[in-house]
């Protein structure tokens, strides 16, 4: 520590110990926070990180400031913080022991409306949110975007047939995981490969199946899942453009094989850019001259083929 | 802790080598001297012997430390708020506000040292002033006040002031 001297007077933020700074930010409200934000790249890592613990209280305040557009993180999970342009993107309801989120894409209005009802419903019995998404489901019939999880939910809770334009599904981390006999009783294969975005832990999906999807990104389970088929896979995407513009081959690590040679899968097929690979999977992300992102991720238990181009997300949002 | 432990002084040593004598009841605010003692068993010791070097606080700081757990020190123990949904910063004490109206190194000094010294009470208080200072500023005046560097390219300033436009008044 500097010593009680002009060397004091010249303290920055950036003297701050790491540890600091969040606790700082933490006991900034969601405003300050994320005017903070804005400063640097640093301080907006920062408050983002912060952000995901703004739990459901802030609601209250938010809705106070609410203007042009609404974003709420609630979920611990990086990922979950997905900045639109407007509109809710996720609702907390958090009883004893579950989480649910139903992540719903809405207009302005139905965004107030369901976070009134985000009230009646946090901190009950499964069964009085159960009744909650059903009956949500039930008045916007209309929704193109249905993430759930971390709840023991049924689909014969709500009759997800009847959404016409649900264009995304995600129970990515629903417990216990969807079988597929169910889902397909329920909605049918059919249908979910038409969908933009499709991620089901509990479904199953050979190649062939998986080679029908036409949507954007897909995560289920193949029970095909060893390198050939990835390779196979990999070779049999139609855009084939897309793979003769990316640059670049880096190593590729599989959860169980440790490192590889990129060419052992790739073999035949132009480059790409980086990867990170993480515990329980690895995932490659894309990066064409053309300026196209994408990722395609591999794991033991799971095979997603991710074609998520660069602007599907603001595209989600336009929508 | 026994009451003559609660009696006996507590030698600390600044980094710059001034020795301060503490009663142990006031410096019992400090989590990380009060283990420090306990682990060279000397907390019921009527002798603790040498001061202890508090390596990372200067006399000017530690003596401010002293003074506010002098002050705090009858304060009922306050419950563990970690769980608590609301964020409040205006619920600063009238005294814990004259007592941080100092320059910015001199706060940011006592949130270091509160932090080694793992003094709850004076880093939630010093870490919320700092917040106040932060709350109704633009992104321009916080950079100013924290001498932050703006990293960010036109374009994405841009994006994240999109982003955020939510929040502007």
């Amino acid at each position: 520590m500097a010593s009680h001297t002009e060397e004091i007077e010249k303290f920055a933020w950036s003297d701050l110990p790491v540890e600091i700074a969040p606790i700082i930010i933490d006991k900034m409200d969601t405003k300050t926070r994320c005017k903070f934000g804005q400063t640097s790249n640093l301080s907006q890592y920062l408050a983002k990180d912060s952000m995901n613990y703004i739990y459901g209280l802030k609601i209250h305040e938010c809705r106070e400031t609410y203007k042009k557009q609404l974003i709420f993180y609630f979920d611990e999970k990086k990922d979950s913080w997905v900045p639109g342009d407007y509109w809710l993107e996720f609702l907390k309801v958090e009883g004893d022991e579950n989480l649910t989120v139903l992540c719903y894409k809405t207009k302005e209005e139905e965004s107030k409306e369901i976070l009134k009802w985000s009230e009646i419903v946090e901190g009950k019995p499964e069964d009085v949110r159960m009744k909650y998404i059903r009956e949500t489901l039930e008045k916007y019939p209309k929704i193109r975007y249905l993430r759930i999880f971390d709840t023991n939910i049924s689909l014969n809770d709500f009759n997800i047939k009847n959404l016409k334009k649900l264009e995304t599904l995600d129970f990515a981390d629903h417990f216990p995981p969807i079988d597929s006999e169910t889902f397909e009783n329920f909605i049918g294969f059919e249908k979910i490969l038409k969908y933009k975005y499709l991620r089901v832990a509990g479904i199953t999906l050979s190649f062939e199946k998986i080679m029908e999807f036409t949507g954007d990104r897909i995560h289920v389970k193949s029970p095909d899942f060893d390198l050939e088929n990835i390779k196979k896979y990999l070779k049999m995407i139609k855009n084939e453009e897309i793979w003769r513009d990316c640059t670049q081959i880096s190593r590729i690590h599989n959860h169980e094989e440790g490192f590889l040679e990129p060419t052992s899968i790739f073999e035949g097929l132009d480059g790409f850019g980086y990867q990170e690979d993480y515990e329980s999977s690895c995932r490659f992300n894309f990066a064409s001259k053309s300026g196209r992102k994408f990722h395609v991720e591999f794991d033991p238990s799971f095979l997603e083929i991710a074609l998520a181009r660069e602007g599907y997300y603001n595209s989600r949002s336009e929508n | 802790m026994t009451d003559a432990a609660q009696e006996r002084s507590i030698k600390l040593l600044s980094s710059d080598n001034e020795t301060f004598q503490v009663p142990r009841n006031v410096i019992r605010l400090s989590n990380t001297i009060n283990t420090l003692l306990q682990d060279l068993g000397l907390d019921d010791e009527e002798d603790a012997g040498d001061a202890i070097p508090v390596q990372n606080v200067t006399s000017t700081i530690l003596k401010k430390v002293i003074a506010w757990c002098q002050h705090h020190h009858e304060d009922p123990v306050a419950a563990d708020d970690s769980d608590s949904r609301e964020k409040r910063t205006d619920d600063i004490s009238s005294w814990d506000v004259e007592f941080l109206k100092v320059d910015q190194g001199t706060l940011f000094e006592l949130i270091l040292a509160a932090n080694y010294l793992d003094i709850k009470g004076l880093l939630d208080v010093s870490c919320k002033t700092v917040a106040n200072m932060i709350k109704g500023k633009s992104p321009e005046e916080i950079r100013r006040t924290f001498n932050i560097k703006n990293d960010f390219t036109p374009e994405e300033e841009e994006q994240i002031r999109k982003e955020n436009a939510w929040c502007e008044d």
